[in-house]
């Protein structure tokens, strides 16, 4: 039932991707489209909901355990921050960077398939849970931050090339972005800090810290820090625009690619965090 | 008895013409008295600087001749050359297009729609039910065609395409502030559109002074000289150049250092002089978007390329709301018709009952009755067929016809115009 359920989640995140390029394709827009991407947004993230709803129901676990139920649970938050931003700033261009990217991982997720979680694998305390879906939340973060600043990049291109097209007119105002970027970041930053500081606690006092992988060490640590240099000279007004936009992207392209990467190094069957 | 429009626009008629034929609409009631006095006819006039349409519903030729005299008169010579006549579903068409912005100069440009308001409210006492329905429904196609596609989006004018550019950089623009350096009539429309955004203008720099503190009380902020306002790009967030300058003044080395100090702040320069302002140089450096007059025609062309492509979901909801109103026209052409033709009949009928009556004097009371009855009963069988024809014709469209021969069978003719009863009762 939830993989049926992820399936038409993941119809309707590609809808509002479509939805979105419309205007890009160059084809007559109106008001009625914008309702209609908000719609099917909405849509998908209820839809996603409820298929990560199912799926703690039948297996009896919080879909934070295991790399398809993780993937599927950063997807939703992506997706729902997304929702968020779409609801309250009406620009839908936001879903030209944050649908695709959860359609990627719903598919990742569906890919690698919901098989039963292995209980020796993965440990269910509240401190792993809390540790999982706080850092999830921060990547979720940090991914609308990517998505703001890679707008704000083409954007940027299109009025210094003094390009009129569709980029022009669809994509928001840059600063409009740029505060984007920067609630994201500032947001995103502490919510990950949070996400270390509660996996130090679980490794501490649950599992061990020589249970601690080195990716877990390696990657942790070193997003920890780049994250917080580029937050930091945000927050004291020293990074903005174009170069705040390169540092976002440049940081969550590297935490999440490391992060899988060092992740699936370790070929634990199952296990994600 | 039909909807007429007699009028001219800027298609059919140079800028010469129109401007005489131009009635403000405080002058609109007087020249609809006119009309009504001379022919009786009920009309709505509506006069921009780019047309000037006489909406009829009796387009008689001696209401057409009338307001051909009245025009003739106000031009000099014959309207004709320069005029058209539509009528009935062209008419309806044609404002609805109007209202929508679809037939403007500036494609879906937004006055028109208030100027359409206007001329239906300064023509009220002048109007009638069918013509107070037909811009009711024009008011709304051209609403809905603006809500419902991008006809009316985008800048349309270089001074407001200044404004959208201002808006794609900073998004809300109250605030801002901005630096005006010279004058002129583009750059002062600009900057008016601007500060009505919430722009704040600080500086106005010009050779001559005087005229620089004239701009500045216009627009607000301070009067100084080119040589105080270089420290100034470090600071605000638009600059409008429009000086007389034969080259750039505004070179590299004179802002350069003032916008490395705005640490990524963005700054929009507006450059509509011609020769520009601006040594293009300046719009390489980090967060600098520079603007000159063809970026800005450049904005107005794309917009406009953009509202082309929106013109086949406009002309479905101009489409939409024409049948609707269609529909109702015509069943109304039809409930005319079947009430004139009963009438017709009820006065025959009635004059034949009196004539009988001298001739039945012996039946009582109750037999006269039902002798009554028998003729009423037989009038309303013989008009239940007609009577359904007609309302079945107002569904597929062939009602007028078939009204109009309905008039002449039952010889209707002479009798008084049901349009002008119904224009009285409501």
């Amino acid at each position: 039932m939830f993989t049926e359920l992820h399936l038409a989640a993941l119809v309707c995140y590609a809808l509002t991707s479509a939805l979105v390029a419309v205007p890009l394709l160059r084809l007559p827009r109106g008001a009625v489209r914008g309702a209609l991407t908000l719609a099917a947004a909405s849509a998908a993230v209820t839809l996603h909901f409820a298929a990560l709803l199912a799926y703690a129901r039948s297996t009896g676990a919080v879909p934070l355990a295991g790399v398809a139920a993780a993937l599927s649970s950063f997807a939703f938050l992506i997706g729902l921050l997304g929702l968020l931003v779409l609801w309250l700033t009406r620009e839908r261009a936001i879903a030209l960077v944050a649908a695709p990217l959860v359609c990627l991982l719903l598919v990742a997720s569906l890919v690698t398939g919901f098989g039963p979680v292995p209980p020796d694998v993965v440990p269910r305390g509240a401190w792993f849970m809390l540790h999982v879906g706080t850092s999830l939340l921060g990547l979720a973060l940090l991914a609308v931050a990517f998505a703001a600043s890679a707008l704000y990049l083409l954007q940027h291109r299109e009025l210094k090339a003094r390009r009129f097209g569709a980029v022009f007119q669809v994509f928001p105002p840059l600063e409009q972005l740029d505060r984007l970027n920067y609630i994201a970041l500032v947001l995103g930053f502490p919510t990950l800090t949070l996400g270390v500081v509660l996996g130090a606690g679980y490794f501490g006092l649950e599992v061990g810290v020589r249970a601690m992988g080195p990716a877990h060490l390696a990657v942790g640590f070193s997003a920890w820090a780049l994250l917080g240099t580029i937050a930091g000279l945000r927050l004291a007004g020293r990074l903005r625009g174009r170069r705040a936009a390169l540092g976002s992207i440049a940081g969550f392209v590297l935490v999440t690619a490391g992060y899988i990467t060092l992740v699936l190094l370790q070929r634990v069957p199952g296990r994600f965090f | 008895m039909a909807l007429t429009l007699l009028g001219l626009n800027h298609r059919s008629a140079p800028v010469e013409v129109r401007e005489r034929l131009y009635w403000p609409v405080t002058e609109v009631p007087g020249v609809l008295q006119k009309l009504a006095g001379a022919s009786g006819a009920r009309a709505v006039l509506l006069s921009t600087c780019n047309r000037t349409e006489f909406y009829l519903t009796d387009g008689s030729p001696q209401a057409l001749e009338v307001i051909a005299q009245q025009a003739g008169a106000r031009l000099g010579q014959a309207l004709d050359s320069y005029s058209y006549v539509l009528q009935e579903r062209e008419v309806v068409e044609h404002l609805f297009r109007v209202a929508a912005g679809m037939d403007s100069l500036v494609l879906g440009e937004a006055q028109i729609q208030g100027q359409v308001r206007e001329a239906w409210e300064a023509a009220r006492a002048h109007s009638d039910p069918v013509l107070n329905r037909l811009f009711q429904s024009a008011l709304r196609a051209g609403g809905r065609v603006r809500a419902e596609t991008a006809l009316a989006t985008g800048a349309a004018s270089v001074p407001s395409a200044s404004v959208e550019l201002a808006h794609k950089i900073f998004g809300d623009l109250s605030g801002r502030k901005a630096l005006v350096l010279g004058s002129g009539e583009m750059a002062e429309l600009a900057m008016g559109l601007l500060v009505s955004e919430g722009v704040r203008t600080l500086m106005v720099a010009h050779r001559n002074v005087e005229r620089a503190t004239q701009i500045a009380e216009q627009l607000g902020g301070r009067a100084v000289s080119y040589g105080e306002a270089w420290p100034m790009f470090a600071e605000v967030d638009i600059v409008m150049c429009s000086t007389a300058a034969p080259h750039a003044i505004v070179t590299r080395e004179q802002v350069g250092e003032a916008v490395a100090r705005r640490a990524g702040r963005p700054l929009c320069i507006l450059d509509i002089a011609v020769p520009r302002d601006v040594q293009p140089e300046v719009g390489r450096l980090d967060n600098v978007f520079l603007y000159d007059i063809d970026d800005l025609q450049g904005v107005v062309a794309a917009n406009i390329a953009n509202r082309r492509r929106e013109m086949p979901a406009a002309e479905r909801i101009v489409q939409q709301e024409l049948r609707y109103f269609w529909e109702w026209y015509a069943e109304r052409g039809a409930v005319d018709a079947i009430r004139e033709l009963r009438e017709h009949v009820e006065t025959l009928r009635a004059a034949e009952w009196e004539r009988a009556l001298k001739r039945l004097q012996h039946l009582d009371p109750a037999d006269r009755e039902r002798v009554e009855y028998l003729t009423k009963a037989l009038m309303n069988k013989f008009l239940h067929a007609p009577t359904l024809m007609l309302r079945a014709a107002a569904g597929n469209g062939r009602d007028r016809e078939l009204a109009e021969a309905v008039r002449q069978l039952f010889d209707l003719t002479e009798r008084e115009s049901p349009s002008g009863e119904g224009s009285n009762s409501q």
